[in-house]
């Protein structure tokens, strides 16, 4: 009854309803801001949908777990109300529970109001039987060639405009069905730079003389997909695909993604439930760790901290990404070859240009500090493993990715270890309050 | 000064022997003496005012008292036990010098939080809320804390310190910031409590109020013990005494002045009666009903 009624307080004074408005506000923004047309097809991207929501929660959620769980025992502090609360006959891990359970009831009805309208919301792009609802039901590998060349992971393409388009055949594609989808990673880059939105029209046929095309910003580092129907397949299983510069001179990282198979709404359905599950447990760890802090930090600060060390997670694996591809594309002259083809209508293209390779060291030496630096968090970290890796999961959660029970449970359990020291920590740090 | 204390009793609800508190602030760790070497006992029943100017002490006194400041040195027992047992603490009712309470919930959510933090049950919080609520007249403010004047708020503090029928009252400048109306509505529950047969420890900077409830002063400086004693044995001036008539004409009083001298006595002036000014405030609003 005490913990109840310590959690139903704090869930009055830190989730009222400014916090809700602003949150769903919030996640009405996220959704509704970014572009999901399907890069082929004319249709949902239902995939980036996917991500959209689960980055929506995951955003959202850190944010309102750290500002909520900072202040549990800190705004008690501040406002001079703790002496008197600590007056009653309540143990100090009861409060620490209470304000726990609190902040997380919060947490849960966030996460199951964001998943319940972002399922909708994905659900809006899918087609009747649910097959756009797409998981990676078996990790195929990519057959893409070439011209009948296997990629090379990291291959690098010349774009320009007025020249020929780079031409891409993939294989397998009868095992698609009808409604498949072809996905590929491209990252973009302009005048060495990482573009941010760079348009090349993509065009998907059996063969150069059945291509039909739509241009697509190709955004940094974005998977993107094309709906391939019957008269896009050639009766070899094969499909051709050309990429064309449309308006400058670009390059292209083309690396290699499985085909996406659909999948039955119900499965997905259990993946999502999943992907759910294993954001809102990052969360509540996240917030319980936050919990304790606020007993010996302010709340400004302790949301400094606690943010800051959340952000700096997410951020290191972006800046891995991001130095990845940075080094690839510097290292483009080495990993890419010269030769000229003639491949029928679509005329001969040349794979790749030559680049002024020393121009790029300086991008090469970023990109080795990046990674250097990467792989010393991560040393670090191997030491002291980061409680957030179950948010790393939900993303290959919701795209039906098989994640191994045992990987999610090691995830938890590293969380749990960085949560409940934190919380023992708490309760004894409370009690230590009245022997100062 | 120091005046022989009466007021132990042989089994105190408060006893402090020897209490010193030095806090260490800052990066220099500079000391602070709060507290040095303070004894205070105070029986059943017994309402003891702790006085003394902004610093010297009361507040860390209290807490003492309360369990949630340990100190250095000397030894505290309340209700018989150690300061923060749990047993003790549901038997101690405190009012804080600030309102510490949560402003976004209602008067009666307030008392149904500590209530629950009590560990009453559903019909006793109700029960108790009701009762108190009528006796210090709080009946009328339905919005959240938020929105209650400063004096309803030190009255709903003062029912919180109430809500568990204590046997301990700890008021830390209970009627500081109060009209005298309601600082007369908080003091008259103080005296009810100690005919009931609760004990009363408090602070306070209107003196009147003090001297009006107070069995026995403490006066605290700089964290010592500088004078302690009944509050009437306190305020007596030695060998002067005070005879008063009404309706004593000019002749008469001119004849009881010659007499006195005659017989040895100092002549220290003549003066009408005056009232002090908490009195005639009282007595004007008088009768002019109760105020919301």
């Amino acid at each position: 009854m005490r913990v109840l009624a310590i959690a139903g307080t704090t869930i009055r004074e830190h989730f009222r309803w400014p916090v809700a408005v602003v949150a769903l506000l919030g996640l009405a923004v996220w959704m509704t801001a970014f572009d999901t047309t399907a890069a082929s097809g004319g249709g949902i991207d239902v995939h980036e949908r996917e991500r959209i929501v689960f980055g929506a929660i995951t955003g959202l959620g850190s944010m309102l777990a750290v500002f909520a769980s900072t202040a549990a025992f800190s705004e008690d502090i501040r406002l001079r109300r703790l002496d008197l609360l600590l007056l009653r006959p309540v143990p100090p891990i009861v409060w620490v529970v209470g304000k726990v359970l609190g902040v997380a009831f919060g947490i849960v009805v966030f996460v199951l109001v964001a998943a319940i309208a972002g399922y909708s919301w994905i659900a809006k792009g899918a087609a009747a039987d649910g097959r756009d609802l797409a998981l990676f039901r078996q990790a195929t590998p990519a057959a893409m060639d070439f011209e009948g060349r296997a990629v090379a992971e990291g291959e690098v393409v010349d774009l320009a405009v007025g020249g020929p388009p780079v031409r891409l055949r993939f294989e397998g594609i009868e095992r698609l069905g009808d409604d498949g989808r072809l996905t590929m990673r491209v990252t973009a880059f302009r005048e060495k730079r990482i573009a941010l939105r760079t348009p090349i029209v993509v065009a998907v046929g059996p063969d150069d003389t059945n291509l039909r095309s739509e241009s697509v910003n190709v955004r940094r580092s974005f998977a993107f997909g094309m709906r391939l129907g019957p008269d896009d397949i050639a009766p070899d299983g094969t499909c051709l695909v050309t990429l064309r510069a449309e308006e400058v001179d670009c390059r292209l990282l083309v690396e290699p993604a499985a085909w996406r198979m659909r999948a039955e709404r119900s499965s997905h359905g259990i993946a999502y439930g999943t992907a759910v599950a294993a954001s809102a447990i990052g969360l509540l760890l996240l917030a319980s760790i936050g919990v304790a802090l606020s007993i010996v930090l302010s709340a400004p600060t302790g949301a400094f901290a606690l943010g800051f060390v959340t952000i700096a997670g997410f951020m290191r694996s972006f800046i891995h990404d991001l130095a990845r591809a940075v080094r690839r594309q510097a290292e483009a002259p080495a990993a890419t070859h010269s030769h000229d083809h003639s491949h029928g209508p679509g005329g001969g293209h040349s794979h790749s240009q030559p680049h002024a390779g020393a121009d790029d060291s300086w991008l090469d030496a970023v990109a080795n500090v990046a990674l250097y630096v990467d792989a010393w968090i991560l040393q670090a970290l191997a030491v002291v493993p980061p409680p957030f890796a179950s948010f790393q999961e939900v993303d290959r959660l919701a795209a039906g990715r098989p994640v191994p029970i045992a990987a999610l449970a090691s995830h938890v359990g590293v969380a749990a270890a960085y949560a409940i020291p934190a919380l023992l920590f708490g309760v004894v740090w409370l009690g230590r309050r009245t022997r100062r | 000064m120091r005046p022989t204390n009466d007021g132990h009793a042989a089994d105190p609800v408060v006893a402090c022997r020897g209490v010193s508190k030095t806090y260490r602030t800052g990066w220099r760790r500079r000391s602070i003496e709060a507290l040095r070497g303070v004894d205070l006992s105070v029986g059943r029943g017994e309402i003891v005012g702790v006085l003394g100017p902004n610093g010297s002490g009361k507040t860390t006194l209290f807490k003492t008292l309360l369990g949630l400041v340990a100190p250095d040195a000397g030894d505290v027992r309340v209700l018989g036990a150690k300061p923060g047992a749990n047993d003790a603490k549901a038997r101690i009712g405190f009012v804080p010098e600030d309102n510490e309470l949560h402003s976004f919930l209602t008067i009666e959510s307030t008392l149904a939080l500590h209530g629950r933090l009590l560990g009453l049950d559903r019909a006793a919080i109700r029960e108790r809320t009701a009762r108190l609520v009528s006796l210090l007249h709080l009946e009328s403010h339905r919005g959240p804390v938020r929105s209650l004047s400063k004096g309803t708020v030190r009255k709903l503090a003062m029912a919180v310190a109430l809500l568990g029928d204590p046997d301990l009252l700890v008021l830390d400048e209970p009627t500081s910031g109060i009209d005298p109306l309601l600082s007369r509505e908080v003091t008259d529950e103080v005296l009810r409590r100690r005919d009931a047969g609760v004990t009363v420890v408090l602070s306070s900077h209107l003196l009147a109020d003090v001297e009006r409830v107070c069995d026995r002063l403490v006066v605290l400086y700089f964290g010592e013990v500088i004078c302690e004693g009944r509050t009437e044995e306190l305020l007596e001036r030695d060998g002067e005494r005070v005879l008063r008539f009404r309706d004593l004409d000019e002749k008469a009083r001119e004849s009881i002045r010659r007499v006195a001298i005659e017989s040895g006595a100092t002549d220290l002036g003549d003066e009408p009666a005056r009232d002090d000014l908490s009195s005639f405030f009282l007595r004007l609003l008088e009768g002019r009903g109760e105020r919301r």
